[in-house]
C-alpha cells in the first residue's frame, strides 16, 4: 500500500494505491489521526489507485471519518473504482461518506 | 432470466405492426438475395443453361423461407426461435462446384440431401460438445464469420473490375456515399430513420446507380422480360449420390455447423442483457433445421442452406431482432420464389450497394466476436487459441499459399473461416490437456495473504475461462473469510483453500485447524465498528454473506470448514 498526501488551499488530499486490509490499515488510520487538523477545512481519501478493501478497510474509513467529525473537519472519499464502489455498497456504507467522482468534484464541494 | 436489451427496438418476442414487419422484412432480403450468386455460379462453371440457374435461383428463394420460418418458429424441439435467417451457404461452394462437374446438378442436390441428414444427427450431439465450444471458440468463429466475407465484398466496395483487377471511381463513389448515408442515419438519426437505415441506403444506392448509369436501361428489361409467375419445372428434380464425395460435404457441413453454432450464440447474446454462455439445447435446435434445411435444398434442387450472419449483423444495426421479422422475410422469399420479376428487382443491385450494407452489418458481427471471446477471463493457453486462430484463418488470404492442396481438402484452406474454424477448436481441444478442475492454495500467516489469494485466483480464472465478476466476488470473500480466519485464530500458521470450478458452480473450500467461524447475518452498526475491535469478525461475516452466493460452515473433526458457493 502506497500512501501519498498533500495539502492545498486548507484541504488534506490523502491518496492510496493498492489493497486496504488488515496487514496495513493501521498505518493508513495513522496518517491521518496524525496529523495537525488545526489549519484544515477538509480532508479527501483518493481510492482512484485502490484496487480493493477488506472489512479492515472500511473499519479504517468509519474511524477516520469519526475523528475528523470530532474535529469538525468535513471528509470525503473520491474516485472510487467499481468494485470498491460495491463493497461499500454491500456493507451498506454508500449513504455514510460523502462520496465524489473525482478529487476537483471534492473540492469544489468543500469550497461552496 | 432473460434481460431485454434497452438499445433493441424490437427485441426477439415482440411483433413489430404490419408496415414495419414488412418493411424491416424487404430490408433484409436485399442481403439474402446477395447469397443467390452462389447456385448461379455453379452452373455457370459447369455450362449450364439459364434455365438451370434460374431454377437453382427460384428454389434457393423458397428453401431459404422455409428454413427462415422454421428457425424463427423456436417450439418443440424446431428452431431456434431467433431472428436468424437462411441463405446459401458459402461454405458449400467448394463441395457444391465438386459434385456438378463429377455428376451433374442432381448429385449436388443429392449430396447436399446427405450433408443434410449427417447435419440433424450431429444437431442431437451438440448439447455433449458443451465442452468444445468456450467463449473464446464461438468468438472467434463469429469474428471470422465477418472476415470471411471480406474477400469477396471489398473488391467490389473499392469498385475493382473481376478481369482487369482497375478500380472504378464511380462505383468507389457510389459505395461510399452508400455506406456514409447508412452509418450517418444509424447514428445521428432515431426513430424510423435508424431502424431503416439500411433500406433507405439501398434506395439511395439504386437511384444514384440509375443516375449515374452504373444501372441502365438494360436492367430495366430484365425485370420487364422476366416472367410475372414462375412455378417449379419438376424435370429439373432429382437425386443422385456419390460416396467418393461425401468427404468434401461432411467438412463442409462441418463448417457450417460450427458457423451456426456461432450465429445462434449472437442471436442469444444480442437477445439477454444476462446473457452468460451459450445456451446448447437452443443451439441444438437451431442445428437441427440447418440439417432440416440441406435435406429442403436438395430435394428441391438447389443449393445448401445456411444461417446467414449478414443479415444477424444487420439486426443487431438496426436494433430489430423480434423473430416475427424472421416470418416475414420468410412468407416475402416464398412469394418471390413464384414471382421472378418482383425478384429481378433485387437481383439487379449493383454491387456497391451491396458491398456497402454487407460492410455495415459485418462490423457489427466483428465487434460481437470480439465481445464473446472478452467475456471471460484469459490465459496463456488461451491466448494462443485466440492468437494462432487469428493467424491461421487470415493466413488463407495470402495468395497462392495453399494452391497445392488437395482438392477434398479444399472447403478448409480456402476458406478464411473453416481455417480458423478447425484451428481454433483443435487448438482448444489439445491445450486444454492438463486442466484441473480443482486448485489449492495453502495461505501462510506470515505471507501477504490477499496478495497470495489474489493472484491466485488471478490465474486459475484466467485457466478456467471463468466469469471475470463471478472471480472477483469469489477472491474477496476467500480473503475477507482467511483474514478473519486469522483474526480469531491467533496461534493458527496456515489456512488452506480449494476452489472446485465447472462451467456451472464456482465452490471454495477453505479449511483450517480450529473452530468453526460465526458469519453475521446482521452487520454491526458503525458506531460499534468504530469503538470496537472484536467486531471486525462480524463485519467480515456479513461481507461474505453478501459476496456469495451460498455460504456454510462444518466442522469434521479438529477441522473446520468454510464452504462459499457460486452459480457461474
Amino acid at each position: 500500500m502506497e500512501i501519498q498526501s498533500g495539502v492545498k488551499d486548507a484541504i488534506l488530499v490523502v491518496s492510496l494505491q493498492g489493497m486496504l486490509d488488515a496487514s496495513n490499515a493501521d498505518p493508513v488510520e495513522e496518517e491521518i489521526v496524525s496529523i495537525d487538523l488545526l489549519p484544515l477545512k477538509g480532508v479527501i481519501i483518493d481510492l482512484s489507485g485502490l484496487t480493493y478493501m477488506s472489512s479492515s478497510g472500511i473499519r479504517v474509513l468509519i474511524k477516520i471519518r469519526r475523528h475528523l467529525k470530532n474535529a469538525n473537519i468535513r471528509f470525503a472519499i473520491s474516485s472510487l473504482q467499481p468494485f470498491v464502489h460495491e463493497i461499500l455498497d454491500l456493507a451498506d456504507l454508500l449513504n455514510s461518506f460523502e462520496i465524489y467522482p473525482d478529487i476537483a468534484d471534492a473540492r469544489a464541494a468543500f469550497t461552496t | 432470466m432473460v434481460q431485454r436489451p434497452p438499445e433493441l427496438i424490437y427485441s426477439v418476442d415482440e411483433k413489430p405492426a404490419p408496415v414495419p414487419l414488412f418493411l424491416l422484412g424487404v430490408q433484409h432480403i436485399f442481403l439474402i438475395i446477395i447469397s443467390l450468386i452462389l447456385p448461379v455460379m455453379v452452373v455457370k462453371t459447369i455450362g449450364g443453361s439459364d434455365t438451370e440457374a434460374m431454377f437453382m435461383v427460384s428454389m434457393g428463394m423458397l428453401a431459404a423461407g422455409i428454413c427462415t420460418c422454421l428457425q424463427a418458429y423456436g417450439k418443440k424441439g424446431i428452431g431456434c426461435g431467433y431472428l436468424c435467417p437462411s441463405l446459401c451457404g458459402p461454405s458449400y461452394i467448394s463441395s457444391s462446384v465438386l459434385a456438378a462437374q463429377a455428376g451433374g446438378l442432381h448429385l449436388l442436390y443429392g449430396m447436399t440431401v446427405i450433408a443434410g441428414i449427417f447435419e440433424t444427427f450431429l444437431s442431437r450431439l451438440i448439447t455433449r460438445l458443451r465442452f468444445m465450444f468456450p467463449s473464446e471458440v464461438t468468438g472467434t468463429v463469429v469474428c471470422f464469420v465477418a472476415i470471411a466475407v471480406m474477400p469477396i465484398v471489398f473488391p467490389k466496395f473499392l469498385g475493382i473490375h473481376e478481369q482487369t483487377g482497375v478500380l472504378d471511381p464511380l462505383s468507389l463513389g457510389l459505395s461510399i456515399l452508400t455506406l456514409v448515408l447508412i452509418i450517418g442515419l444509424n447514428v445521428y438519426s432515431k426513430g424510423k430513420a435508424k431502424l431503416y437505415c439500411v433500406l433507405i441506403g439501398m434506395i439511395f444506392g439504386y437511384i444514384i446507380s440509375f443516375l449515374t448509369g452504373i444501372l441502365d436501361y438494360s436492367h430495366i428489361e430484365q425485370i420487364l422480360n422476366a416472367p410475372i409467375l414462375g412455378f417449379p419445372d419438376a424435370s429439373h428434380f432429382g437425386l443422385s449420390f456419390d460416396i467418393t464425395l461425401a468427404a468434401p460435404f461432411l467438412i463442409a457441413m462441418v463448417c457450417v455447423t460450427l458457423k451456426s453454432v456461432g450465429d445462434i450464440t449472437t442471436c442469444q447474446r444480442i437477445n439477454d442483457l444476462s446473457w452468460k454462455r451459450p445456451d446448447m439445447k437452443n443451439i441444438r435446435d437451431g442445428i437441427f433445421v440447418d440439417g432440416l434445411g440441406d435435406i429442403i435444398s436438395g430435394l428441391l434442387g438447389t443449393y445448401g442452406q445456411s444461417t446467414s450472419s449478414g443479415n444477424i449483423g444487420l439486426s443487431i444495426g438496426t436494433g430489430a431482432t423480434s423473430r416475427y421479422i424472421g416470418y416475414s422475410i420468410g412468407a416475402i422469399l416464398i412469394v418471390l420464389a413464384c414471382f421472378p420479376k418482383l425478384a429481378m428487382i433485387f437481383v439487379i443491385m449493383p454491387d456497391p450497394v451491396m458491398a456497402a450494407a454487407i460492410l455495415y452489418s459485418m462490423s457489427f458481427m466483428l465487434i460481437t466476436g470480439l465481445n464473446i471471446i472478452s467475456s471471460r477471463m484469459m490465459d496463456v493457453r488461451r491466448t494462443f487459441v485466440v492468437g494462432l486462430s487469428f493467424f491461421m484463418g487470415l493466413s488463407v488470404l495470402m495468395p497462392g499459399l495453399y494452391i497445392g492442396i488437395p482438392s477434398a481438402l479444399e472447403p478448409i484452406f480456402s476458406s478464411t473461416l473453416s481455417m480458423a474454424t478447425l484451428t481454433v477448436i483443435i487448438l482448444h481441444l489439445v491445450l486444454r490437456i492438463g486442466i484441473k478442475e480443482t486448485a489449492t492454495l495453502v495461505v501462510e500467516r506470515q505471507s501477504n495473504i490477499a496478495e497470495s489469494i489474489f493472484y491466485f485466483m488471478k490465474v486459475q480464472g484466467g485457466v478456467w475461462g471463468a466469469r471475470p465478476d463471478v472471480i472477483t466476488h469469489a477472491t474477496s470473500a476467500i480473503h475477507q473469510c482467511v483474514e478473519m480466519i486469522c483474526m480469531l485464530n491467533r496461534d493458527l500458521k496456515e489456512v488452506d483453500v480449494k476452489v472446485i470450478f465447472d462451467e456451472f458452480n464456482l465452490d471454495a473450500d477453505i479449511s483450517y485447524l480450529g473452530s468453526e467461524i460465526p458469519l453475521a447475518e446482521k452487520r454491526p452498526s458503525e458506531e460499534e465498528i468504530a469503538e470496537d475491535e472484536s467486531t471486525l469478525p462480524e463485519l467480515a461475516g456479513f461481507m461474505i454473506r453478501r459476496l456469495a452466493d451460498k455460504v456454510s460452515t462444518t466442522q469434521k473433526e479438529e477441522t473446520a470448514h468454510v464452504l462459499i458457493h457460486y452459480d457461474h
